[in-house]
């Protein structure tokens, strides 16, 4: 089932002083289907976190359209049953807590939809479980780890129950530890709620796992594809001043040299039974 | 390094005062302000102390918190006693040969430095037993009759929950800020008083433009949560009165009004 | 004579109830023209450590010397200006009308001559990968790439002999990230300026460091060269880090091929070895 579809979709910023309009995102047509853990890849100024806002309206698109299920993003009517259904955790940790504290933070989303005092419990108690926070629920926001902050936005956003989480880099600005700790959540919630994850990212170790890999170049889509499918085109990726995992770049590497190496190598186990498979034809 | 510190005053307990609605501790706050400044003789203050100091008790917060309280305006408790003593005419009980000191004057003197002391630990009895978001949900409930006049007491409770929320990552932030300045030769010490306020521009101006991108992104967050106005929007805690708002409302009145009455007839 | 730290030890919030000792006892030499890298978790006190090197922090016990000076006794403005630091995010401290003036605000106490300074900031601009024509610009209308490289002009411009970097890639993109990794590169050919680089990569610090000091709460848990450290992989692990992917490849390709080199880091080095292999095979 398609939950977020968008045709020819393009959208350019207005830039007052210089009078140029540059499209940061351009003609861009994909299809997000229930229950996927999509990633998209691009470099900075590549228009991914412009996508990434076009999904919830935050920005409506200027040309081509953006469906959330049957709604259209451009229909005022539409907007806050699109908030509910797509929700998003921004790469900023400290710049989206608004409640002095964590629990009082997760309840913003269904204080805002008007919700009876005894459910908004109960939805604050959930969601905290869920992200594993239920200890630090009366903390102040500056007395959390970063990775601690931005579990506290996705509970915020498990507090509207979305049918998909949007991740605009939300783990840019995170060390290793955080960063593992949103991934680990994330993955869960997609493999065991079913919630659609869309994970706006330039960090290429994050989506090795995803179902598909859409990378965006100048506003366009470059390549679409399982990981498999998008890392074998080392090259092109260079080009668009990304990375590629360090097996499938050695094993690129070595195929230059002339040894013959599958192309789509992923990880060390891989890259181990490749060689292993190779060594017998020599 | 602020990490462990918590925002405000409050002291975790269960007390009476504790448990009770902000805005009746709120309004009794208020109350018990208006009547101290109505006070005139040194007994009822005497009085007014003592009353206050069951109040204490019953918040069972150590009195070394409420003490702590008196530690900013020390100085000027002592600034005002001594320029009573010195200056206010009168029967001369003392003299030094260029001031003398009258019995008015330590009259005065003591009034005035018992009103401030009062004055200062009724309101650090709010704040010891009152979290900020607690305060901020009771002055938007106790605001919001006047919101129908078109006030936007919505709006300002959630620009102080903000606003609160903010205090102690702004610190952090201005700590951040001056080190890396420090680390490029600034000198915040040195220099008069114009040049240490200049010395901070390279601390204020990145300051402002950060909180600045913060109140976009902030906001944008919020849309994106469903934020949409104080039209309809409900709260995690509800505030509801208690036998425990009777109680104390009923106490608080009853002792503020003896002591007025007292004030104005007996002393 | 570079960088001796003797016993250092730090505590936050001393003789308050939220005290925190952050460094414990912590020794360490950073030679002349190095390039070293520190690696660690949150919390192990490497911020805490860097902050001594120009004294913004002071030991409450040991002593940190810098060319052989304690830096309690130094003049601290010499100080700042021979140990150069750039934070974690540079760009948040950029204030000025002009990428000119910000930059140059490090020397404008030391420098009065307008066409020095405009060389000199020049001269730094240029170090970074960045164009003349961006000194009429504001610095609030850069991009975030530009804003960083501005921020580091700013300390470069003091010609320090020791630059100090904590996690100077946080938050850019693979292309940003190389770019400014060449940028250090070149800086400490040309100049042999010694180098402190703190990171979380393990990856980056193969790529960049001629030694490593690994911290663990408070302290120094190992310290060698780049090879020496990623040999002892377990002692990583027990920490909570881990060599670079290549080495744990490595690692995992020698089980099968004991002639395999395991004590590699880098792509090339990979590619060497299982080239032999496979060209071994063949005979």
């Amino acid at each position: 089932m398609d939950i977020i579809k968008t045709g020819e979709l393009s959208f350019t910023y207005k830039n007052e002083e210089e009078n140029s309009l540059s499209r940061a995102v351009d003609e861009v047509t994909l299809t997000i289907n229930k229950g996927e853990f999509v990633s998209v890849l691009g470099r900075n100024g590549s228009g991914k976190s412009t996508l990434a806002k076009l999904f919830n309206a935050l920005l409506l698109p200027d040309e081509g359209f953006v469906y959330v299920y049957s709604y259209d993003t451009s229909d005022k009517t539409c907007l806050w049953e699109i908030r509910k259904t797509v929700g998003m955790v921004f790469q900023n940790p400290d710049n989206q807590i608004i409640g002095t504290t964590v629990e009082e933070d997760v309840a913003f989303g269904p204080e805002n939809m008007g919700m009876e005092s005894a459910l908004i419990r109960q939805r604050v108690d959930d969601s905290l479980r869920v992200v594993g926070l239920s200890e630090h629920s009366k903390k102040e926001p500056h007395m959390l780890s970063g990775g601690q902050k931005q579990r506290t936005a996705i509970a915020g956003i498990l507090a509207i129950m979305p049918d998909v989480i949007v991740l605009d880099e939300a783990t840019s600005m995170l060390d290793p530890a955080g960063r593992k700790e949103i991934m680990r959540i994330v993955k869960k919630l997609n493999k065991e709620e079913g919630i659609t994850i869309i994970n706006i990212t330039h960090i290429m170790d994050e989506t090795v796992d995803s179902d598909r890999i859409v990378i965006l170049d100048k506003g366009r889509i470059k390549c679409v594809g399982t990981p498999r499918e998008v890392f074998k085109n080392v090259e092109e990726i260079r080009k668009m001043g990304l990375d590629v995992p360090q097996i499938t770049d050695l094993f690129y590497e070595l195929r230059k040299e002339g040894i013959c190496v599958r192309e789509d190598v992923l990880t060390p186990e891989e890259g181990i039974s490749c060689i292993r498979e190779m060594l017998k034809w020599v | 390094m602020l990490g462990n510190i918590t925002l405000g005053q409050y002291v975790t307990g269960d007390s009476i005062l504790h448990r009770s609605d902000p805005r009746t501790k709120i309004i009794a706050t208020i109350l018990m302000m208006a009547v101290i400044f109505t006070l005139s003789n040194i007994m009822s203050y005497i009085v007014f102390s003592f009353l206050l100091t069951v109040m204490i008790s019953y918040s069972r917060i150590p009195l070394k918190y409420t003490i702590k309280g008196l530690k900013p305006i020390l100085f000027l408790i002592i600034f005002t006693v001594i320029i009573n003593i010195f200056t206010i005419k009168g029967e001369v009980v003392l003299d030094i040969g260029f001031a003398s000191v009258t019995r008015e004057g330590i009259y005065t003197a003591i009034r005035l430095a018992m009103r401030l002391i009062l004055l200062v630990i009724t309101a650090s009895m709010l704040t010891l037993t009152t979290t900020p978001v607690n305060l901020t949900d009771g002055m938007e409930k106790l605001m919001m009759p006047l919101s129908r006049l078109g006030f936007p007491s919505h709006e300002i409770a959630l620009m102080m929950t903000i606003a609160l929320r903010f205090i102690p990552t702004l610190v952090e932030e201005t700590d951040k800020i001056m080190k890396a300045q420090k680390s490029r030769g600034a000198d915040f010490e040195s220099g008069n008083i114009v040049e240490r306020a200049k010395s901070f521009l390279p601390v204020l101006v990145p300051l402002f433009v950060n909180s600045f991108k913060r109140a976009d992104d902030l906001a944008i967050a919020m849309e994106a949560r469903g934020y949409k106005g104080g039209e309809g929007r409900t709260k995690l805690r509800e505030l509801h009165f208690t036998r425990i708002d009777l109680f104390l409302s009923t106490a608080v009145i009853l002792t503020a009004a003896a002591v007025f009455v007292l004030d104005k007839t007996f002393f | 004579m570079g960088i001796e730290v003797k016993n250092l030890s730090y505590t936050y919030l001393r003789g308050t109830p939220f005290e925190r000792n952050a460094l414990n006892d912590v020794s360490l030499d950073i030679n002349d023209g190095e390039f070293t890298g520190i690696i660690g978790h949150t919390g192990c006190g490497k911020t805490t450590l860097i902050q001594h090197f120009n004294a913004l922090l002071k030991p409450n016990s040991g002593s940190v010397l810098i060319d052989g000076q304690d830096i309690a006794d130094t003049d601290l403005k010499k100080l700042r200006h021979k140990v150069g630091l750039v934070f974690q995010y540079p760009e948040h401290q950029l204030f000025e009308e002009t990428v000119l003036k910000d930059v140059a605000f490090g020397i404008r106490k030391k420098d009065h001559d307008p066409e020095l300074v405009r060389e000199k900031v020049i001269d730094a601009v240029k170090k970074v990968g960045l164009d003349e024509a961006i000194l009429t610009k504001s610095v609030f209308d850069l991009s975030g790439g530009q804003k960083r490289r501005v921020a580091i002009a700013g300390v470069l411009i003091m010609e320090p002999s020791i630059l100090v970097l904590d996690e100077p890639a946080a938050g850019l993109d693979p292309s940003g990230r190389d770019s400014l990794y060449h940028i250090l590169t070149d800086l400490h050919e040309k100049s042999r300026i010694t180098i402190v680089f703190v990171s979380h990569s393990m990856e980056d610090i193969a790529l960049l460091c001629d030694r490593v000091i690994v911290m663990n709460k408070g302290g120094i848990y190992m310290s060698g060269s780049v090879e020496e450290i990623f040999r002892r992989s377990l002692e990583l692990n027990e920490i909570g880090l881990d060599v670079p992917g290549i080495t744990t490849f490595m690692k995992m390709l020698k089980k099968e091929h004991p002639q395999v080199d395991d004590d590699v880091y880098r792509l090339k080095d990979a590619k060497r070895e299982i080239i032999k292999l496979f060209r071994g095979e063949r005979c």
